[in-house]
Formats: C-alpha cells, sequence, structure tokens
C-alpha cells in the first residue's frame, strides 16, 4: 500500500511485536483479574501474567538487533528503539517484582493496576520509536493517561486523589502547548514525518523565524512538563507523594527515559537544523533545573518528596546534554539514563521495603535502619551516594562520561555550574545516610528480614549500580550503537 | 451562485437554501400537530375508549384547541432558576430537531441539501439536544427536574452509541454505483440518497433484520418514548426536566418530541424500507411520479409511527438500571458483532445471503436475551448514596 | 478568493467565537460559560466548513457539542455550590498582561507569514473534493497504527475513569476517603 505521495509502506506487523504483546498481556491480565474466582487462580497470578508477557516481549524486541526498519513510515525499529524498549521493558519488571507485596496490601484494583503499567510502557516504546509527529504525540498520551490513573490507585491515602489531579489538570494544558507547538512546526515544516520536517528546515526561508520560533518554545514548554524541568516541575513532588511507591518509581523512570528518548528523537532529528533557536532555550531550562531541583531538595522531610526534587535535579544533567547534541553526548546521554534508572530503582525499592515494614515516608522515620537491617541500609546507601556522584558507583562514571562530553561540546559553564549542584545535592543524599547510620533506632528495635522478592529486587539493582560504577563497557558500547541511528 | 428550485432558475443558494427551510417549517408543524391527535386516537383505540371526539369532527382540532390553549397561557418561571439556561433550554432542544430536516430526503430530488456526509450529520445534531435535556434539568431549580434531565442525559447518551452502530452497519454494505471505467461497485455511503436508491430492489429490512429492531430501540429510547421515558414519567418524576415549563415554553418541548419523532420515522424508511425507491424499482426502472413517491414515504414513515404508538400503548416503563444495562450489555455487544459481520462480508466478499442468516441468529439472540431477563429479574438495586452537591440542598 | 457569502459567514462566526470564548472566563456563573462553550464549539464547526473540512465539521459537533458538553455540564452540576463561582482571581492583573502579550505574538506570527507559500511535502498533496472518504483511508491504511494505538487509548481511559472512582473495599462503590480520614495536605512542605 502507497500514503498519499506514493512512497511505498512497509506494513511488517512483526516489527511490533514487543507492543502487540504487551496490549495482548494487559488484556489478559484483565480478564484474569475479573474472572479470577470462576478460573480460581490467586492473586499473585496477576504479576506473574504480567512478568511472562513482559518476557516475551523483550524476547521479541531482541530479534530486531542492528536492523534498521520503518512501519508505514510511522515507527523506526532501529537500535535506538531497541535499546529503550529493553530498558523500559526492564524496568517494569522490575517495579513489578519489588513492589509485588505492597500493592497486594495497598492497591485495591490489582488487574487494572497491571494493566495499566503494561499499557504505559506501550506508550514509553512507541515514544522511543515513532518518526511520526502524530504517533509521538499519541504515545506521549497513552504513557501519561496510564500514569495519571496509575498515581490515583493509593485509594487509603487521600494525597493520592490529589495528586492525580493535580497531574491531570497540569498535564492536560501542557500536552494543549505540545500539540499547538507541534502545529506550527507541521506549517512550517509542511509534513509531520521527521525526515521531511529536517529537510524543509535545513532548506530554510527567513519567514519562518517567528513561527517556528513560538512552535519551538510551545514544544519545549509540553516536554519540559513531562520531564519535570524547571519551571514545569510543580506537578512532580505533589505526584511523587501522593503516588504508590512503585509508580513514583516507575514515573521516575520510565517517564523520564520515555521523554528524554523523545526529545534525543526531536532533537537531533526534525529540529537539528534549527539549533540556534532552541539551544539558548533549553540551556536556560537546564541551569534553572539544576540549581533549583537540587536546592529545594534541602528542604524535604519526606523521602519521596526528596527524591522527586532529585531526580529534577538529575533532568538538569541530563538536559545539558540535549544542549550540545552531537553522537557523544547522546551515548553519554544513554549512559547516564541507564545508570540513573538502575540507582533509582535500588533506592525505590529500597524504600518500598522499608514502607511494606514500618508505613512510614519521612526520613527520620529511617533512624537505625543500619541496625535493624544493615543489608537494606547497605542498598539505600549505594543508591544515593551513586545519585550523588560517588566513585565506583554507577553515578559517578555516568556523570563523568556526560560532563565530560558536554565539555567538549563546548558548554563549560554549564558544567561547572552541574559541578556546583552535584556538590549541593551531596548534602541532602547525606542526610539519609546520617539518619540510617548514625542514629539508634526508635521503637522497636529488632532486626527485620526482606521478603524473597525483595531481596530479589534490591540485590539485582544493587549489583547493577555497583556493575556500571566498575565495568561500564558492555553499557557503553551499547548506548553507542543505540544513539548511531540518530547520527548517520 | 445560483441553482434551480421547482423550476425557477437561477435562483441565489442563500435564497434556495431559506425557501426550503421555511417549507420544511411549515410542513414539520402542520404534520407534528397531527401526530399529536393521532396518538391520542390511537392510543385511546388501544385502551378501549374513544379519544377526543368533540373539538372539531371527530375530533380533528383537538391539537390546534391544545396550541391555543397553550398560547393563552401564562409563561412562568421558578424564582431562583437561572434566567439564562432555563430560557435557553427549549431552544436547544428544538432546533437540532429542525436541523436534522435538512438532509432527509422526502421524494426524489427533493430535499433541502443533499450531503455526503448524511448520516452522519444526522447522528451529530441528534446529540445536541442532549445539552438541551440537562439544561433544562438544571435550569429549573427543581430536585425532580434535575434528576429527570439527569437521567434523560445519561439514557440518550447510552442509546446514541446502538443507534449511531445501527446506522453505520447500514452504511458499510450499502452499494453504490461507482462511476468509474471498471464499473465494480462501491461499497459504503452516507449519502441518503445514494442509501435510497440502492434498495431499488430489496430493502435493507431483508438484509439486516437485527439493525433494523435495534435501531427501532434505540430510536425509541432517544425519542424518550415508553418503554424508555423514565426521564419524562408521568408517575414518577412528575414530567422530569419539563415539569416548571408552561405555554409557548412548554409547547416547544412538545413539538420537539413529535417533530424528532417524525424525522425517525422518515430516516427509518428512508435506510431500512427503502424510501422512495422501494417497491418502485421493482417493477420498473423509472422512479414513479412524485406523488406516489410521497404516498409510499408517507406509509412506511406511518407505520414506524404506528408502531411506536402501539409499544406506548402495550410494554411497562423499564427502570433506569435496567435501561442502562440493556443498552451497555445486550445491544452494544451485539451491535458490535453485527458490524464486524459486515465488515467480513465486505472484506471477503462473502455472499449477502450470510447478512440475512446472521441477522436472524442475533433477533434470536436478542429476543432471548430479553426474554430471560423477563423470567428472572434483577434484584431492585440498593438505595442510591446522597446524592451530591446541588441537589441536596 | 472565496464567495460573498462564506466571507461574511467567516466573519460572523469568528465573531461568535472570539467573543462567546472571552466571555467563559470573564462570567461569574460557570453553567452560562459552559453554555459559551457550546457555542464556541458550534463557532467552531462553522469555521471548519468555511474551509470545505465537511467530516472535521460534523465531527466536531458530534464529539464536541454533543458528547464533551455533556460531560462537562455533568461535572459542574454535581459540584458542590460554591465553586459554581467562576471567581475573582488575584493574578487578574498579570494575567491579563501575559495573555496579551501571548495573543500578540500569535497574532504578529499569524500575520507576518504568508501561509499559502509554504509548500512541504504533504502540502503538495491539496486538493481533495469529498474528504470523508480520503480521510477513512488514510485512517485504516497508512495511519492504522495510529487508529489501533487510539482504539486501546481510548478503552483504558474508560476503564481509568471508572478505577478512578469506585473502590471494591466497600460495598455501593463510595470512594475510600470518607473511610480513612487522613487529611494530610500535599505542598505543605515546600
Amino acid at each position: 500500500m502507497t500514503d498519499l505521495l506514493g512512497n511505498d509502506l512497509n506494513l511488517q506487523y512483526e516489527l511490533l511485536g514487543p507492543e502487540i504483546a504487551l496490549v495482548i498481556t494487559a488484556a489478559l491480565v484483565l480478564f484474569a483479574d475479573a474472572f479470577r474466582r470462576e478460573l480460581k487462580i490467586g492473586q499473585s497470578a496477576i504479576p506473574a501474567i504480567s512478568i511472562l508477557g513482559l518476557v516475551v516481549a523483550l524476547l521479541l524486541s531482541l530479534l530486531w538487533i542492528d536492523e534498521n526498519k520503518d512501519f508505514a513510515r510511522l515507527v523506526t525499529i532501529d537500535n535506538f528503539t531497541t535499546f529503550f524498549r529493553v530498558l523500559f521493558i526492564a524496568v517494569t519488571v522490575v517495579v513489578i517484582i519489588g513492589s509485588h507485596e505492597y500493592i497486594e496490601r495497598r492497591v485495591s484494583h490489582l488487574g487494572e493496576f497491571y494493566s495499566l503499567l503494561l499499557l504505559s510502557t506501550v506508550g514509553a516504546m512507541l515514544m522511543a520509536g515513532a518518526r511520526d509527529l502524530l504517533t509521538a504525540y499519541l504515545a506521549i498520551e497513552v504513557m501519561s493517561f496510564s500514569l495519571y490513573i496509575l498515581v490515583s490507585l493509593a485509594k487509603s491515602d487521600t494525597r493520592s486523589g490529589e495528586a492525580s489531579l493535580k497531574y491531570v489538570l497540569l498535564g492536560g494544558v501542557a500536552s494543549a502547548m505540545l500539540l499547538y507547538g507541534l502545529s506550527f512546526l507541521y506549517g512550517v515544516g509542511g509534513s509531520t514525518q521527521y525526515t521531511e520536517i529536517a529537510a524543509a528546515l535545513s532548506d530554510g526561508t527567513s519567514t519562518l523565524e517567528l513561527p517556528l520560533l513560538l512552535g519551538l518554545a510551545l514544544i519545549i514548554a509540553g516536554l519540559g512538563f513531562k520531564a519535570s524541568a524547571v519551571p514545569f516541575h510543580m506537578w512532580t513532588p505533589d505526584a511523587y507523594e501522593g503516588a504508590p511507591i512503585p509508580i513514583t518509581a516507575y514515573l521516575s523512570a520510565t517517564s523520564k527515559a520515555a521523554t528524554f528518548a523523545l526529545l534525543l528523537r526531536w532533537f537531533a532529528g526534525p529540529l537539528l537544523p534549527a539549533i540556534d533557536s532552541w539551544q539558548w532555550m533549553i540551556s536556560v531550562l537546564a541551569v534553572l533545573t539544576m540549581v533549583i531541583g537540587n536546592l529545594v531538595a534541602l528542604q524535604q522531610s519526606n523521602i519521596k518528596r526528596l527524591l522527586a526534587y532529585s531526580s529534577i535535579g538529575q533532568v538538569g544533567f541530563m538536559l545539558m546534554a540535549i544542549v550540545t547534541i552531537s553522537d557523544q553526548t547522546g551515548s553519554a546521554l544513554l549512559l547516564h539514563l541507564s545508570g540513573y534508572i538502575i540507582t533509582n530503582l535500588a533506592v525505590f525499592m529500597g524504600v518500598i521495603a522499608f514502607y511494606n515494614r514500618t508505613g512510614r515516608e519521612e526520613i527520620v522515620a529511617f533512624r537505625g535502619l543500619a541496625q535493624t537491617n544493615p543489608y537494606l541500609a547497605l542498598v539505600i546507601t549505594a543508591g544515593l551516594f551513586s545519585l550523588a556522584g560517588m566513585p565506583l558507583l554507577a553515578g559517578f562514571l555516568t556523570k563523568f562520561i556526560l560532563f565530560q562530553s558536554v565539555v567538549s561540546g563546548g558548554y563549560t559553564w554549564l558544567v561547572v555550574t552541574a559541578l556546583l549542584a552535584s556538590t549541593v545535592s551531596l548534602y541532602y543524599y547525606l542526610q539519609v545516610i546520617r539518619q540510617m547510620y548514625m542514629y539508634q533506632p526508635e521503637g522497636d528495635a529488632s532486626r527485620w528480614r526482606l521478603s524473597p522478592t525483595g531481596y530479589l529486587a534490591t540485590g539485582a539493582m544493587l549489583v547493577g549500580v555497583v556493575w556500571v560504577g566498575v565495568y561500564a563497557a558492555p553499557f557503553y558500547t551499547a548506548a553507542d550503537r543505540a544513539i548511531a541511528p540518530l547520527f548517520t | 451562485m445560483s441553482t434551480e428550485i421547482f423550476g425557477f432558475d437561477g435562483v441565489n443558494v442563500w435564497v434556495d437554501g431559506l425557501v426550503r427551510v421555511l417549507l420544511i417549517v411549515g410542513f414539520m408543524t402542520v404534520v407534528v400537530m397531527g401526530l399529536i391527535y393521532g396518538e391520542r386516537k390511537i392510543l385511546a383505540r388501544f385502551q378501549q375508549r374513544l379519544g377526543p371526539t368533540r373539538t372539531g369532527p371527530v375530533g380533528l382540532l383537538q391539537s390546534v384547541a391544545d396550541a391555543l390553549k397553550l398560547v393563552g397561557k401564562e409563561d412562568l418561571r421558578p424564582r431562583n432558576a437561572d434566567a439564562w439556561t432555563f430560557e435557553l433550554a427549549p431552544y436547544l432542544v428544538f432546533v437540532p430537531v429542525f436541523l436534522g430536516f435538512v438532509i432527509v430526503p422526502f421524494v426524489l430530488d427533493w430535499q433541502v441539501r443533499i450531503l455526503e456526509l448524511g448520516l452522519l450529520y444526522f447522528v451529530a445534531v441528534t446529540g445536541i439536544n442532549i445539552v438541551g435535556w440537562i439544561m433544562a434539568g438544571w435550569g429549573s431549580d427543581n430536585r425532580y427536574a434535575m434528576i429527570g434531565g439527569m437521567r434523560a442525559a445519561a439514557q440518550g447518551i447510552s442509546y446514541e452509541l446502538p443507534l449511531v452502530l445501527s446506522l453505520l452497519a447500514v452504511a458499510m454494505v450499502v452499494e453504490v454505483p461507482s462511476d468509474s471505467a471498471t464499473g465494480e461497485s462501491l461499497r459504503g455511503s452516507l449519502n441518503l440518497n445514494e442509501i435510497i436508491a440502492a434498495q431499488a430492489e430489496i430493502p435493507n429490512l431483508v438484509w439486516q433484520p437485527l439493525v433494523l429492531i435495534v435501531f427501532f430501540i434505540a430510536a425509541l429510547a432517544e425519542l424518550n418514548r415508553t418503554p424508555f421515558d423514565i426521564p419524562v414519567g408521568e408517575s414518577e418524576v412528575v414530567g422530569g426536566p419539563f415539569v416548571e415549563y408552561s405555554g409557548i415554553r412548554w409547547s416547544m418541548f412538545f413539538l420537539a418530541e413529535y417533530a424528532a419523532l417524525l424525522i425517525m420515522s422518515l430516516i427509518f424508511a428512508a435506510v431500512f424500507l427503502g424510501g422512495w425507491a422501494w417497491p418502485a424499482g421493482l417493477f420498473q426502472d423509472d422512479p414513479w411520479p412524485r406523488w406516489a413517491q410521497a404516498l409510499l414515504v408517507t406509509g412506511k414513515a406511518g407505520l414506524f409511527i404506528f408502531m411506536v404508538f402501539w409499544v406506548r400503548a402495550s410494554v411497562p416503563r423499564l427502570r433506569i438500571d435496567q435501561l442502562m444495562s440493556f443498552t451497555w450489555k445486550i445491544l452494544l455487544p451485539l451491535m458490535f458483532a453485527q458490524v464486524l459481520i459486515n465488515g467480513l462480508v465486505l472484506v471477503y466478499d462473502w455472499p449477502e445471503i450470510v447478512l440475512t442468516v446472521t441477522g436472524l441468529v442475533g433477533v434470536l439472540v436478542l429476543v432471548m436475551a430479553v426474554d430471560r431477563a423477563v423470567r428472572h429479574p434483577r434484584p431492585r438495586p440498593a438505595p442510591a448514596t446522597q446524592l451530591e452537591g446541588e441537589a441536596a440542598s | 478568493m472565496d464567495s460573498v457569502g462564506v466571507v461574511i459567514a467567516f466573519y460572523v462566526l469568528s465573531a461568535i467565537t472570539i467573543v462567546s470564548a472571552a466571555s467563559i472566563f470573564l462570567l461569574r456563573n460557570l453553567v452560562h460559560a459552559i453554555v459559551l462553550l457550546v457555542v464556541v464549539f458550534l463557532g467552531m464547526a462553522g469555521l471548519f466548513l468555511t474551509l470545505s473540512a465537511d467530516f472535521i465539521a460534523v465531527a466536531q459537533i458530534l464529539i464536541y457539542a454533543g458528547a464533551i458538553s455533556v460531560l462537562f455540564v455533568f461535572a459542574v452540576m454535581l459540584t458542590p455550590l460554591a465553586s459554581r463561582d467562576n471567581g475573582n482571581s488575584l493574578y487578574a492583573g498579570p494575567g491579563l498582561l501575559l495573555g496579551g502579550a501571548i495573543a500578540a505574538i500569535v497574532v504578529v506570527t499569524a500575520f507576518d507569514v504568508e501561509w499559502n507559500q509554504l509548500t512541504g511535502v504533504a502540502l503538495e498533496q491539496r486538493s481533495f473534493t469529498d474528504t470523508i472518504e480520503v480521510i477513512g483511508n488514510q485512517l485504516l491504511g497508512p495511519h492504522v497504527l495510529a487508529f489501533e494505538v487510539a482504539s486501546v487509548l481510548l478503552l483504558f481511559a474508560l476503564l481509568g475513569a471508572i478505577v478512578l472512582v469506585t473502590d471494591p473495599n466497600n460495598e455501593d462503590g463510595t470512594t475510600a476517603e470518607e473511610e480513612a480520614g487522613k487529611d494530610t495536605a500535599v505542598g505543605g512542605s515546600e
């Protein structure tokens, strides 16, 4: 079949195997949950079905390594897409395994929770693979809608519904701005395909300055919301605090990573010819995000809000890589993203295990954790030190490579700001560690153990953090191969 | 731009449109008054009484007398009723029905406008009067009116789905004569003229029996007619959203209801019974003279209207939860299955008799489902929790 | 260019749409604002018609005026009376300034650029006599992925709306808010 302009369309549905598998799994999960009594399956069968589906999707996506095909000129399946598919699926698997008991205890709609989580992953995968503005926008909406609802599912907590409402309202406005910007981009570029917009922009006529600028401003505002960049970050602390902790973990991992995948696709593809127009916009955004994210985190007393602001600060570092976009910074960004995700998941899995035992989220509640559960304290400490950038852990290596590539891109002043912000961040990470190690536990001081799935999740993430910190070569080559299709 | 109307050439397009609209308005008002009288008489006969007999011969001037009475009534408005909403609601209910008459084909080549999107346009304007019902219910500052308005809106939205799907199912398989050189027939049209012309030999009643029944039921619900008239049920919410309206305003609602009935019957005649084309096409290839076509259409529309009155006289009212579960759990899945089968027949070029067979099977399923519901009725649900917001005050 | 009738229609429809849209945020009564929103939707449908986008116009009426406005009305009517006041905002002044600035930018952009001179690859294919057929073919052909993704999205949005409101732990479907009684407010510790 051909499209309107006579281009041949490749309708090979196997290219979309992972997404189709995940949607089918989501439907199966819904059915299994609805007919649980008739089918005589226990509650833990539902996460098991989800993980099975995720593994199948993972295997299907590994089929397309080193290929470069597109589906109907809407979705590209290349190394970049495969990298992100694997990443998102892994994140979802870890989140499901580590938060298994939390969900059973505190989330009432079991089947809907898992199916929405799977659907959100589908949206994230399509965001990374889209090569058409409409598909990208739809994918953003798929991911966001599922997250709006997932944030509200901790029914016993009033903050949950409030967080979801704030997220929905602000997310809706941001989506509207994004769409308006995309319509300007379409008007200027004459097509919704990335390659054709790039061609139209690099021909360039001077009458296009104003609408292009306006479109860029709106797009950056809309995407800045999704990535929690300052000043579009106000939803993040509230959404992170109110959501069930597994969803907070998922938000901080997949939501950010998908947005950055999209940012890389857009700013290295259709918008690259207009780089003079948006470079200053994003560097302002990066500076604001780094500074304000880290400064406000200093005053937090709730671990979830602290981690929310810490992830805002990390977004600032990652935005630097977009400013100096090139294949070197791109691969550094992908490496930093992977390291950041592994680290964040380590911390969050630890926080989930802690919450399952004590039901408390304040930082002062962590007192004496080193004595009551030294393994958990170790995991959380490793994660926080890695976020701060201590050597031998993932954060140090990935940050180092990221900063180095930005410097070689010519924006040394950004890196200086980043280093200062990083030093500031060490303070609030140390706060938590201090509570764990330097104080006696209050109340019940008996030692307790994690559940088997808790050990599995936290252990895997701890190993990951250390591995990336010490021997990152396989990840580095993966990132290199992933970014290559964007810059050929 | 100019066009021709009634044999006068060179008339401005806007003037032409205006003339046609005015003709429609006039026609509609007269026919609606006749329908009101007709309903009272027919209902009376079903209930073994006489109906209006005094005013005029055989009571024919009853509607005129009613209209005069309503015009003379005082125009009341509750003190706390929101003025704008209260007064605007009748127009929002009334105008979309008129808009629907734009695409209805009365006889060959006679309608206000022939639109390629005829059916879609019809569906779209049918949806606007739902807002009118809610506004009428809320603007009356009356608890019962608000409940009635909400129920009317919920019912209207829910039954819009089977209505649209039934029209879609028919539009999908309509055979359109193609004007390309290959001469192969195209399928699928929303243009009512083409739909009617395609039924010259066999009406869609034969190919889509299930769809016809579902359209009938959904149309009953959209018209707020028994057995779906819980929003305006006199014994329950005393007239529903229209309880606070009097005189001319109330007559506008009443008029809108019968005009909607008229337009549904005309669409039904056009889409399912072949409009002005069947059985004319059976006997010869030329269309029949205008007056014969008009009689045909009147007869078919009259059949639909009679069936509506008949159902009103015979069937008890459904509860709101029964009504909702009927559409979402029975009608909608059946219509989805029907659309799927229509699609399969289109794509794989199966013989059209498949449509009839599956349609009849669907009718059987529907009858069995209703039968089962009648024999094992669901228990009445627990009383609803407190209404929130305005209704609680 | 276009005929006189279409130009007059454009100006009339634009005036109706803009005045209604401005009145939406100037009126105190929220229900009136919703009625004006319906008018804005209908005005937009008319504007689409002047651009010969017949399917989009009818779809606009069907979806926006027919369904979304009903949703809005339901939502507003189920809220307590106090929140139905489209009241004053402290930020009216700065808001108006900012809004004026944005409007000025957009207007200058709209007038400054010669939009009909821009031809991109897809804009070359411009003349359709029958938009609905082309749109249908596009949706179910080249853009089938978007169509399927949108349908999955709608299914889960429907699901999510139900999930947002019900709590299976409670028999009659009320939320657990009333049970918990926890009223820690979010956003207090900034």
